[in-house]
């Protein structure tokens, strides 16, 4: 039996175990893949306060050293279920504690168009500081309209032969600063108001349709268009609003008493490092308290 | 720990019976995250021959198979590719895949 088990290792989940190791509670972090969480993909963190710049990789080992220093218990196994009463099911096993801190995080959004599965590894990426280096003096597309868009067409500009940015509105919702260093490359081009609506090629992508008309040579394609929950299989325990994400009483608590939610799988204005680690020590602490 | 190899010791090894290859690169976090990983299930899988090797000093190998993301781990039997696992996965997904 423990006293709390946490689902995911990202940040939020490890900024939870943190806290409560520190006081003195018996925890296990189930991870599905490898701890870290989506920051593993970034190749730069300039926003996290005390840090100028660290690696995604860097930062996911350090708390993932720290947590298990601190004595947690990590185990990489997909949760499939929870129940009210604190059990949490894996595939092989079920363990128990006096409460569970739901910090699952959220996946990349997919284009949702024809032949996006296809061209997966093979011109379509969602990871451009991973892939980038395969498109050196080529042509890109990076399609998306928000800051991780932005970094990879500025990331990018510096590899490929020329990007396109391909935003749907007309204008980004991101740092102006990296917008008007965007604008002073000479190998960047912007589409506003434009949406990708075929993906053509053989073995790998050659081009692509822009608003069903326009065609575009291109050897990648960037993926940036966010991130969507993945909370189905907890909404016996939870609510989950329209867009998938868990509903919160503007904290981090659910509706099940000793159920909380940490980081991007919760309602919430924003999702970012600072604020993932943040619901993790509320949701800890909440969780402490109750176990007093 | 998974031995690394180069395009040329590549081509000799994944001849004979069932073997991983990572493709992988210093500079690529999720790499570096799958590596400890490989590390830890080739001590498991005793049956498969596991290898990585560096795709920015053997570009030939990664543009043979199409290669365009890492990592990318490429799994052959007797010669014969016969799985292509794109992107940083998790433990029990590889041991599944690696069966």
């Amino acid at each position: 039996m423990y006293d709390t088990i946490i689902v995911g290792g990202g940040p939020a989940g490890l900024a939870s175990a943190i806290y409560l190791r520190r006081a003195n509670k018996k925890v296990l972090v189930l991870e599905a893949n490898v701890c870290g969480g989506q920051i593993v993909n970034a190749k730069d963190i300039e926003n996290y306060p005390g840090y100028e710049h660290i690696s995604g990789f860097d930062f996911s080992e350090n708390l993932r050293k720290q947590v298990l220093n601190l004595g947690a218990e990590i185990k990489y196994e997909t949760v499939l279920k929870v129940d009210e009463d604190k059990k949490v099911y894996t595939a092989n096993n079920v363990y128990e504690a006096k409460s569970v801190i739901l910090a699952v995080g959220s996946k990349n959004r997919k284009l949702g168009i024809t032949n996006e599965e296809k061209f997966n590894g093979k011109g379509i990426s969602y990871c451009a500081t991973c892939d980038g280096n395969f498109y050196r003096n080529k042509d890109v597309a990076v399609i998306g309209g928000g800051n991780t868009a932005l970094d990879d067409i500025l990331y990018l500009s510096d590899i490929a032969n020329h990007v396109y940015g391909i935003v749907r509105r007309d204008t980004y919702k991101g740092e102006l600063q990296e917008l008007d260093e965007i604008n002073r490359k000479d190998n960047v081009t912007i589409l506003y108001n434009s949406v990708v609506t075929e993906l053509i090629g053989n073995e790998t992508i050659e081009k692509i349709k822009i608003n069903n008309e326009k065609e575009i040579n291109v050897s990648g394609v960037f993926v940036a268009i966010g991130q969507e929950p993945n909370n189905m299989m907890f909404k016996n325990v939870v609510d989950i609003d329209e867009k998938g994400y868990i509903i919160t009483n503007d904290e981090v608590k659910t509706k099940t008493k000793g159920i909380y939610v940490a980081g991007d799988a919760r309602d919430k204005v924003l999702r970012q490092l600072t604020t993932a680690t943040s619901d993790g020590a509320l949701a800890a602490t909440y969780a402490i308290k109750e176990m007093e | 720990m998974v031995k690394q190899i180069d395009s040329k010791e590549f081509k000799e090894v994944i001849k004979e019976g069932k073997i991983v290859v990572d493709l992988f690169a210093t500079w690529c976090g999720p790499c570096k995250m799958l590596s400890p990983i490989l590390d830890e299930i080739s001590e498991e899988i005793t049956t498969t021959k596991f290898y990585k090797i560096d795709v920015d000093d053997n570009e030939d190998v990664a543009r043979e198979y199409n290669v365009m993301s890492i990592p990318t781990v490429l799994v052959f039997e007797n010669g014969n590719l016969i799985n292509t696992i794109i992107g940083l996965k998790g433990k029990e997904y590889l041991v599944e895949e690696f069966k």
